[in-house]
């Protein structure tokens, strides 16, 4: 007998592929990428240091859901374990750098660019207001204590790969071990 | 009555003489590919002994096959390996596998030192190496690293069947001049309810309508494993190659040519034959929710007789084609199973319903010797079967969950038409003391005669009957094929190949 419902099953999946296809051109077709401009100064002057914060550490999305800054940098104080450490710590930043400098790489638009996060917000930039609340927040944490935790990230997860290692050890401590082996180095200690 | 037809064997041990061409005619053809080295879809063993992988038989360790619950009112089937949650949580790491030492490390030799060696005092050698990784190994053991009782002290000591039986039988087992050994060839006993199936994640095996090979779908195999350890004979093995499981396929693309497969193909004794069952898929469940000892005779009985006439309008009915039903009349299969009752199916007690059946060993018959070196044949067959060197007990534990009386009824019949045909042939027996036998086994004359025939004298086509297949005819009657050959395109079809 001929399996009839390969053929449609076939045919389905044809289809599925084809409406996807579309589906992805239509969301391409939505998102337009839109070209940062860099804050104001009414905007630069209007710079929130608790929203600052809010998006630096990602308590608050960016509007156009950007990663957020503690993925890669740490401003003084950002938790239990730290914030990133790929990125400089900016917690003097200020100090070294011209507000116009820092909203050029916040805005991609200055002479100074991040090569790693010029192409990550080329297609989510950062909004005027976002980029004020930020500068200001980099701003305000001039002087707090500069805290680099990667030892401590370090240390714990070597702590929780023994901890799953011991788990699943004992979770599968009636696992089968060599049946043969084991055989053989009984009857080689009763002979001996 | 739901009549299903299945291509079943039976495998006379009296006859086998343990020579391994078999396990060699099935690796040159199925499994000489990376990956598959290790596989032996047919080995030989030599019982008593721990077989391939080592222990197989031991289900405490492996966890193959089915249990009952403990309700003898609602008795339920389940698998020993694991219910369906555990099928999730032991997803990543299934406790139960055997290990590359339960097999062995396939090797091979370097041959190519005994050309390339610079000139010296001693002869080259062609070191072993692995054929996993290519480094130079020292080989610890193999597939049949237990032939002939080699290394007994180590391995047939630890066979797991032996752990029930008391201290004098064993000791009688291995002591000298009584020793008592085996030869046991295994293939994949395309089981009616298949552990291995049953336990697959992703639904890769199946059953085959037409003739009931057990077969895995190479396209949906995701390499869980849980078949390996889900089968209690061990026969589906891992391919680290290719990342799926394999099994003896029952030489399906020979079978559908009309040949018999590989193995039973160049077997040297003949000790195999092959042909249809029909039987009634819906006593499967029933039968096998019964007391251990009355399994065989449930699985016999669901076998039906193909020459009775509502049998016959059943199977047209359920879509047997006449031409099945014809060899399944002719089956020999059929004459030894159910006509006979001497062959046995192997450990009914894991319930998966095996079929494929073994007619018990019988050699060495004797357990006396007369002075002048003669051995009276009729006397001591026949007085002393509880007293020979065959372990009854041992071989029902094997072929019959422990159910003493159907071995016995298996060996009667064999001894009964030794002294038949020795009345007939030698002399020395008279004819009285072969009715006798006759009469204790309860079979006639006739019975006897054609019994000696199947086992003695079959050619080719008595013990084959593989029953005409039309896969090719099938597709041409419904489909055009050059309509089939022009949507067949698209999709994920494969060609065969070899080597990997």
């Amino acid at each position: 007998m001929i399996n009839r419902s390969y053929i449609l099953k076939e045919r389905i999946y044809l289809l599925v592929i084809v409406c996807f296809t579309f589906l992805l051109f239509g969301c391409g077709a939505a998102s337009e990428i839109e070209t940062a401009q860099p804050a104001s100064a009414e905007a630069i002057a209007n710079g929130n240091i608790e929203n600052g914060r809010k998006l630096f550490m990602g308590y608050v999305h960016l509007e156009h859901e950007g990663p957020p800054c503690m993925g890669c940098h740490s401003v003084g104080e950002n938790g239990l374990l730290g914030g990133g450490a790929l990125g400089p710590n900016l917690t003097n930043i200020s100090t070294e750098r011209s507000d116009d400098e820092i909203i050029g790489v916040l805005s991609n638009t200055g002479t100074v660019i991040s090569p790693v996060m010029q192409p990550i917000y080329k297609t989510d930039p950062l909004t005027e207001q976002e980029q004020a609340d930020l500068l200001a927040f980099i701003k305000a944490s001039v002087g707090e204590p500069e805290t680099d935790r990667e030892l401590l990230v370090f240390g714990i997860s070597i702590l929780g790969t023994i901890g799953a290692a011991i788990m699943f050890g004992f979770i599968y401590r009636n696992r089968l071990r060599s049946v043969r082996r084991a055989m053989v180095n009984k009857a080689e200690k009763e002979l001996l | 009555m739901k009549v299903r037809s299945q291509v079943s064997m039976v495998f006379h041990l009296d006859k086998c003489i343990g020579c391994h061409t078999c396990s060699i005619a099935c690796k040159n053809i199925w499994t000489d590919r990376e990956g598959a080295e290790y596989m032996w879809w047919n080995n030989v063993e030599t019982k008593p002994g721990v077989g391939f992988p080592t222990q197989w038989e031991d289900q405490e360790k492996y966890h193959g096959g089915w249990e009952l619950n403990d309700k003898p009112k609602n008795p339920e089937l389940k698998l020993k390996l694991q219910n369906r949650l555990q099928t999730f949580t032991n997803l990543f790491s299934n406790p139960a596998m055997p290990t590359m030492d339960d097999y062995y490390e396939p090797w091979t030799y370097k041959y190519g030192d005994l050309f390339n060696s610079p000139l010296g005092d001693d002869q080259p050698t062609a070191r072993p190496i692995s054929r996993i990784d290519g480094k130079p190994i020292d080989i610890e053991s193999g597939p049949n690293w237990d032939d002939d009782l080699g290394g007994s002290n180590i391995y047939a000591v630890n066979d797991p069947l032996l752990a029930t039986m008391s201290a004098e039988e064993k000791q009688r087992l291995f002591s000298i001049e009584q020793l008592f050994y085996f030869y046991m060839p295994r293939i994949c006993n395309h089981c009616l309810n298949a552990a291995c199936g049953a336990a697959c994640p992703s639904g890769a095996i199946y059953k085959r309508a037409e003739d009931g090979v057990v077969l895995i779908n190479q396209d949906k195999c995701r390499g869980w494993r849980m078949c390996v350890s889900a089968c209690p004979y061990k026969k589906t093995y891992y391919n680290w190659s290719t990342g799926k499981s394999e099994k003896c396929i029952l030489c399906y693309p020979r079978l559908e040519s009309g040949q018999a497969p590989a193995c039973f193909h160049s077997c040297v004794g003949r000790i195999r034959y092959l042909g249809v069952l029909l039987y009634d898929a819906d006593q499967i469940e029933d039968a096998l929710k019964v007391p251990d000892e009355q399994l065989v005779q449930r699985q016999r009985d669901m076998i039906l007789d193909p020459h009775d006439p509502k049998v016959v309008a059943a199977a047209k009915e359920s879509g047997v084609p006449d031409g099945v039903i014809t060899a399944a009349q002719n089956s020999p299969v059929y004459q030894y199973v159910k006509e006979w009752e001497m062959a046995l199916p192997l450990h009914p007690e894991y319930r998966t319903l095996p079929m494929l059946f073994y007619v018990p060993p019988l050699l060495p018959v004797l357990n006396a010797t007369q002075p002048n070196g003669t051995q009276r044949v009729e006397t001591d067959l026949f007085s002393s079967l509880e007293n020979a060197r065959v372990p009854v007990r041992y071989m029902s534990r094997t072929l019959a969950a422990g159910n003493d009386e159907l071995v016995i009824k298996s060996y009667q019949k064999m001894i009964a038409v030794r002294i038949y045909k020795r009345a007939e042939t030698v002399g020395d027996v008279t004819k009285e003391e072969a009715d006798a036998a006759l009469a204790k086994a309860g079979m006639t004359a006739e019975e006897a005669e054609a019994i000696y025939h199947l086992t003695s004298l079959p050619n080719y086509q008595e013990r084959f009957v593989i029953p005409p297949y039309s896969r090719e005819g099938d597709i041409e009657e419904l489909y055009d094929p050059q309509q089939r050959k022009a949507e067949m395109g698209f999709g994920k079809r494969q060609g065969p190949q070899r080597g990997l």
